[in-house]
């Protein structure tokens, strides 16, 4: 147990629930997570770690020191915390994906080389557009669809940049990186992950036409791990300031503006990874440790908002504030766990953000005023959009002709992780001790000054006041709004003729011949339900591996694949 | 904008309650400059109000003239 690598532990937990039978197959999750929890804070001693040898590379799949473990950590717990919140699901897909996602993301975090950190990188996109693919709503499809072709591209520019770094300096190590040509197309790479206007829309896009339980994990996994990334490889890069806080202020006024409850809550991902992003612009121990900080916090409260709007659309059928409103009284428990996620992700006094936000904003300000400022206002907003409009109009809101109809009730199972998730958020913001010890702070931050506490509920009530005096503004109408994935989605026709249907041909013509060759093994299999033809058919259509294959993304994102490696190919002659 | 009395009446009690507690920070030597202009009485109230006000409307303004189309609009784009 002590040198078992953990994204092993969950990868031989994604095949045992792929075999599993359906009723232990949702216990899967919890338990796989809960082991590399354990494993991760008693049997994995710091600075230890794992070596293999893969071709002429020395591979590290895992190297445990202060900054990396904590973001394991939290990955770990928000996996229990997800896998109890899945308790209901019956989809073997989900849960297997489930399980290869938090494989990578902790792989990710945890490895000790850029060779290991990119094959994680890889599964974890493939992993996480399952959970899009299988989402359910209306545009699931779609939405897949393009998240794999984003990541895809982002994946090759990231590997891209790993393979010009190796050529040029012969490292693989993840460590701070000097400020050239491969190490801005590794930077474009995770730009994308961490969703960097303009390369961002993937994430408003996909996350809301996720699965209800596959959101709770990709609120934490994706960005997260790539903000990792970019602490250990581009911490101190000044450019990440202004690029921090225009996401911070770009995602907050997206949120104001967005009248589905998950769109939302995607959009001020983005302006929470600002915060981080801000951070990291500046030198020094002290701004990792409030980024790690405010990384650890934001997994925990994002993780319980997405928990609370799912209940929602679970119960309800619908995520859009348009159809909901008075909720409160019929789901009181949701409003009261939401609440605490909302009040956590505001910096309200005694709630998670308030022992982590003001330790990014206080970095930033020591470089910048004026952005430390930006920061201040994208806090307002976020109190007014997570923690006002939101849970009004959903759960309060104008008295509406027809109540909102509950079509299920929320499993028990929902409630208990959601239950797991606020008992966190409300002990690291009572105890700030005890996250800073977890973080390993070498000087633990007083956050619970007097003025530090006047000033935000100071901030957080005006806030509350001026959305009560203009919340007619905010109501919300049924409408899509433009942002940069206009660009592609509007460019779908021409890609699909020239790019996508010439590429996809062969996959195509594969599917065909699986489809036949399992019609024939059906036929001659003695007993039509088994042996050969259930391997390879299902009630006579192609595997889902097969029909996977000839799915129309697949087309995009190897067409993506060849136009990035080629002007990756392009670059490198250009520079050499 | 809403006019009810009892709202207007516990948003001037939130103006002065938070007037006090500034000037006592003031008073006892608490008080310390987090950002230019920290230090002023009721700096952060009208900083939420201020900010509050324009967020609302540059996202109300930019979203009506800008932004919004039909809930259908990329399927509609799509089926072209």
């Amino acid at each position: 147990m002590s040198d078992f690598p953990p994204s092993l532990v969950l990868l031989i937990g994604a095949i045992v629930a792929a075999v599993a039978p359906a009723r232990i197959r949702a216990f899967v999750p919890i338990i796989a997570f809960g082991f590399v929890f354990v494993q991760l804070e008693w049997f994995l001693e710091l600075h230890s770690e794992l070596e293999w040898r893969w071709l002429s590379f020395v591979v590290y799949p895992y190297h445990i020191d202060t900054f990396n473990q904590p973001f394991a950590d939290i990955f770990a717990f928000l996996g229990i915390a997800g896998g109890l919140y899945a308790l209901h699901v019956k989809d073997r897909g989900q849960h297997v994906a489930v399980l290869l996602y938090g494989a990578s993301a902790i792989g990710v975090v945890l490895a000790g080389d850029l060779i290991a950190v990119i094959i994680s990188w890889e599964i974890m996109a493939v992993a996480s557009a399952y959970l899009v693919l299988s989402g359910g709503q209306r545009d699931s499809r779609g939405a897949g669809a393009r998240y794999l072709m984003v990541h895809l591209i982002g994946g090759s520019l990231f590997l891209g940049g790993i393979l010009w770094h190796i050529a040029a300096t012969g490292s693989t190590e993840i460590t701070d990186f000097h400020n050239g040509p491969a190490e801005w197309m590794m930077f474009l790479g995770i730009a994308i992950n961490v969703a960097v206007p303009p390369m961002h829309a993937w994430l408003p896009d996909a996350y809301p036409n996720a699965s209800v339980t596959g959101m709770v994990f990709m609120s934490g996994f994706t960005t997260k791990s790539a903000v990792y990334i970019l602490a250990r490889g581009f911490h101190g890069w000044e450019v990440l300031i202004p690029i921090g806080v225009f996401m911070a202020l770009y995602g907050m006024v997206y949120a104001v503006m967005a009248t589905d409850i998950r769109k939302l809550l995607a959009y001020h991902i983005i302006s929470q990874v600002g915060f981080m992003v801000a951070g990291l612009g500046v030198a020094g121990e002290e701004a990792l440790e409030s980024v790690a900080a405010h990384a650890f916090t934001h997994v925990a409260y994002k993780g319980l908002l997405v928990m609370g709007v799912g209940a929602v659309l679970y119960a309800t059928g619908t995520s859009k504030m348009t159809e909901l409103g008075g909720l409160a009284r019929r789901m009181p428990w949701v409003l009261v766990l939401y609440m605490v996620g909302a009040l956590s992700i505001s910096a309200f006094p005694l709630f998670a953000g308030f022992v982590s936000k003001p330790l990014v904003i206080g970095v930033v300000k020591g470089e910048s005023e004026f952005f430390a400022f930006a920061l201040y206002i994208a806090s307002v907003g976020t109190f007014l959009h997570t923690g006002l409009k939101l849970p009004y109009f959903t759960f309060f809101g104008p008295a509406r002709a027809k109540p909102v109809e509950i079509i299920r009730k929320i499993p028990p199972g929902m409630y208990i992780g959601m239950t797991a998730l606020a008992v966190l958020c409300i002990g690291v913001g009572l105890f700030p001790s005890w996250l800073y010890h977890q973080l390993h702070f070498d000087v633990h931050p007083h956050a619970y000054s007097v003025p530090n506490i006047v000033h935000t509920l100071e901030l957080l009530a005006f806030t509350a006041i001026g959305f009560w005096a203009l919340r007619t503004w905010l109501r919300p109408h049924d409408y899509t709004f433009l942002d940069t994935d206009w660009f592609y989605r509007k460019a779908g026709k021409p890609v699909r003729i020239f790019i996508q249907q010439p590429l996809e041909w062969p996959f195509t013509q594969a599917a065909r011949l699986a489809t036949r060759v399992a019609n024939f093994a059906g036929r001659i299999s003695l007993t039509p339900e088994s042996g050969w033809s259930r391997l390879l058919s299902l009630g006579g259509e192609p595997s889902t591996v097969i029909s996977l294959l000839g799915r129309p993304p697949l087309g995009a994102a190897v067409a993506a694949m060849f136009v990035t490696f080629a002007a990756i190919v392009l670059l490198a002659a250009v520079f050499d | 904008m809403t006019k009810n009395p009892q709202f207007v009446t516990l948003a001037i009690l939130a103006v002065v309650i938070t007037g006090i507690a500034d000037g006592i920070l003031i008073v006892s030597g608490k008080e310390a400059a987090e950002v230019v202009g920290g230090t002023w009485v009721e700096f952060w109230a009208i900083f939420a109000t201020v900010w509050n006000l324009v967020i609302i409307a540059f996202a109300k303004s930019a979203g009506d003239r800008l932004l919004h189309r039909s809930p259908d609009y990329y399927n509609e784009a799509n089926d072209e």
